[in-house]
């Protein structure tokens, strides 16, 4: 089922946290809504699931306006950040509820509901803990629960805040694998927030950058990594550089004093040499910290005008350099990013 | 069989605290206690029976026990909406009415007792319209239950407030995303997971309720065999110098108070372990 957000606006007293939204969810795909905290993100979520209400604009699930509706009447499956489990319930019984509470007109029977579990504990590989009450599973197995849960009521649309937020690493990255791989058993359109970069590029579809209740791009994850519209959008995906600047003949300066244009380069984007180098936009800088654990070594320097920098290489020219802390040494940048400083609009890429 | 009273921890103090307790508890609660046993076995076994079995004591125990129940049950139901609305709403002067909620603590029980009594007898405020619908309050068992009602009423309040406080909005959240209505919410979802608080509070009203005496006395009438409670039958058994019948009365009392709020303890015991979380323990007091 398609969505289609149109014009949402919501103030929680003096602060917006949605301005005049407009998003557009093709049927059966994975969308991740990526922003930091206070960006809006959980915010449109909720008014999606209808568990909060727009003070303007619609919500409309395949061309039909929703946006009255209760959340129970929009068929959507909620998962939420800390599980929201019915703690005196066995696993079992936290699946089926969806299916209990439905009018005895179009409850399914006992054993249709059984089954139905059944199938949905196979899904989530929790078969053998049915009888368990919520309080006996670890964290990733009761996202796993309540992610059945949802589904148990077979919604059109599956929504999901921060769905892996409260897990350890190691069980957010193997949880987002499986989600990803059960998205594309199922082909149910549904949309996650997060404000971890990596999980949305990773997992998603299409990504959703928001920043303070609007959406500054969205695309495929490749798409916004490699072509941010706004400084806020290549800031937010992954480490930068950044470095005033000024634009001679086309080819683009970092500078040291303040302009009107800031230069966003990425760690792995700038190159260390000891030689001097033939292209003319370079600078000097003294490597403070080296941290070679890790499949990059990230160096951590200082420029010449004092400003931090960061850089990553690989393994591999690291030893070739065999570069040691307290170096002087001569940094290119290779790829790098202007933007208008006022408007954080793009002004050119080299 | 070692048994390792001792175990290893972070926090120093365990023979300290354990020891301090036991003292405590033999002071103010089991030296009393055992006095009362001793003193009652004093009679031997035949008289003892048949002075906690005989007719006035037995219709006592129906009055105390039986008032009680019901007043922890009215207790149980107006507790858990008194609790809800202080939570979940807010109105003028919440503040004042959720501190009005404690004053049953405070007030002397006396006080209470002639304040009840003069509004529900016949001439009260209330007790003559009721009067004239044709129901007797003051003293008849209907006027103990009021008391004991009163008397009990913040403890089912006060145990359910905070679990109800505590309680995550995203479980009403989920329950609605699932399609259930607010009844099924409220039925399903949160009266189980405040229902082990409420047992306690239910144990504690009626603990406190069985033990009454001040407020009781006044809007009773204390008929002997109709609207007389145990603690006024130990009263007045003290009051002509018969000690032992006394405590063999209030021997039989506590071992039935006893054994009801083991009974509750278990049963919330049961309906808190499916919650996952260590029950609140029930003390009687009263």
């Amino acid at each position: 089922m398609s969505i289609n957000v149109r014009g949402v606006t919501k103030a929680f007293g003096d602060f917006v946290a949605l301005d005049n939204v407009d998003l557009e969810i093709p049927a059966g795909k994975l969308v991740a809504l990526l922003g930091p905290s206070g960006s809006g993100k959980t915010t449109l979520l909720r008014i999606i699931a209808g568990l909060e209400f727009a003070d303007a604009g619609t919500i409309a699930f395949d061309g039909a306006d929703i946006s009255q509706r209760s959340p129970g009447e929009r068929q959507v499956g909620f998962v939420f950040q800390h599980y929201a489990l019915f703690r005196h319930m066995t696993v079992f019984e936290n699946i089926a509820f969806g299916l209990r509470v439905r009018p005895r007109s179009s409850r399914p029977s006992e054993e249709r509901i059984r089954a139905k579990v059944e199938e949905l504990l196979r899904l989530i590989q929790l078969r053998n803990q049915a009888s368990r009450y919520p309080s006996q599973l670890s964290g990733g197995q009761r996202q796993r629960v309540a992610l059945a849960r949802a589904l148990a009521v077979e919604p059109s649309v599956l929504l999901l805040d921060e769905p892996f937020g409260a897990l350890d690493a190691k069980v957010r990255l193997e949880l987002r694998r499986w989600l990803r791989n059960l998205h594309d058993e199922v082909h149910i359109t549904s949309i996650f927030v997060t404000h971890d970069q990596e999980e949305a590029l990773e997992v998603a579809d299409h990504v959703a950058v928001m920043n303070r209740g609007k959406i500054e791009q969205i695309g495929a994850p490749d798409d916004v990594y490699n072509h941010p519209a706004t400084s806020f959008v290549f800031n937010f995906l992954g480490s930068v550089n950044l470095f005033h600047g000024r634009i001679e003949e086309g080819t683009t300066y970092i500078h040291q004093t303040a302009t009107d244009h800031l230069v966003f380069v990425r760690p792995h984007s700038l190159e260390i040499s000891r030689r001097l180098p033939d292209h003319p936009n370079h600078f000097r800088a003294t490597t403070k910290h080296i941290n070679a654990a890790g499949p990059l070594v990230k160096v951590e320097a200082v420029t010449e005008w004092g400003a931090p920098v960061q850089v990553e290489m690989s393994q591999e020219r690291f030893r070739d350099l065999s570069l040691i802390k307290g170096e002087e040494v001569f940094v290119v940048p290779t790829e790098l990013a202007v933007f208008r400083s006022s408007e954080g609009t793009p002004v050119a890429r080299a | 069989m070692a048994l390792a009273l001792r175990q290893r921890s972070i926090l120093p103090g365990f023979g300290l605290t354990l020891g301090f307790s036991v003292l405590y508890l033999s002071l103010i609660v089991l030296i009393p206690l055992s006095v009362t046993f001793w003193k009652a076995s004093t009679l031997g076994w035949g008289s003892f029976w048949h002075i906690v079995t005989a007719a006035r004591a037995i219709a006592s125990y129906e009055v105390t026990f039986g008032c009680s129940l019901v007043a922890a049950v009215v207790n149980l139901f107006f507790g858990v909406l008194t609790a809800w609305v202080l939570v979940r709403y807010t109105f003028p002067l919440k503040r004042l009415f959720d501190s009005l909620v404690d004053l049953p603590f405070a007030l002397p029980t006396a006080v209470a007792g002639i304040a009840l009594t003069s509004i529900y007898a016949p001439n009260g405020w209330l007790g003559r319209p009721l009067l004239a619908l044709g129901v007797h309050a003051a003293y008849t068992r209907l006027g103990i239950v009021i008391a004991l009602t009163f008397i009990g009423l913040p403890f089912v309040v006060r145990t359910v407030q905070p679990v109800l406080e505590d309680l995550d909005s995203e479980l009403e959240e989920a329950a609605a995303s699932l399609g259930a209505g607010r009844w099924q919410t409220f039925g399903r979802v949160l009266l189980p997971t405040i229902l082990p608080a409420a047992l306690t509070g239910f144990a504690l009203a009626f603990a406190r309720a069985v033990g009454e005496y001040g407020s009781v006395i006044f809007i009773a009438g204390n008929m002997p065999m109709r609207t007389e409670i145990t603690p006024l039958l130990i009263v007045t058994k003290l009051e002509q110098y018969d000690y032992a019948g006394a405590t063999a009365i209030a021997v039989a009392m506590l071992v039935v108070s006893f054994a009801m709020l083991l009974a509750i303890n278990l049963l919330q015991k049961w309906s808190g372990s499916r919650l996952g979380r260590e029950e609140l323990e029930v003390l009687p007091i009263g």
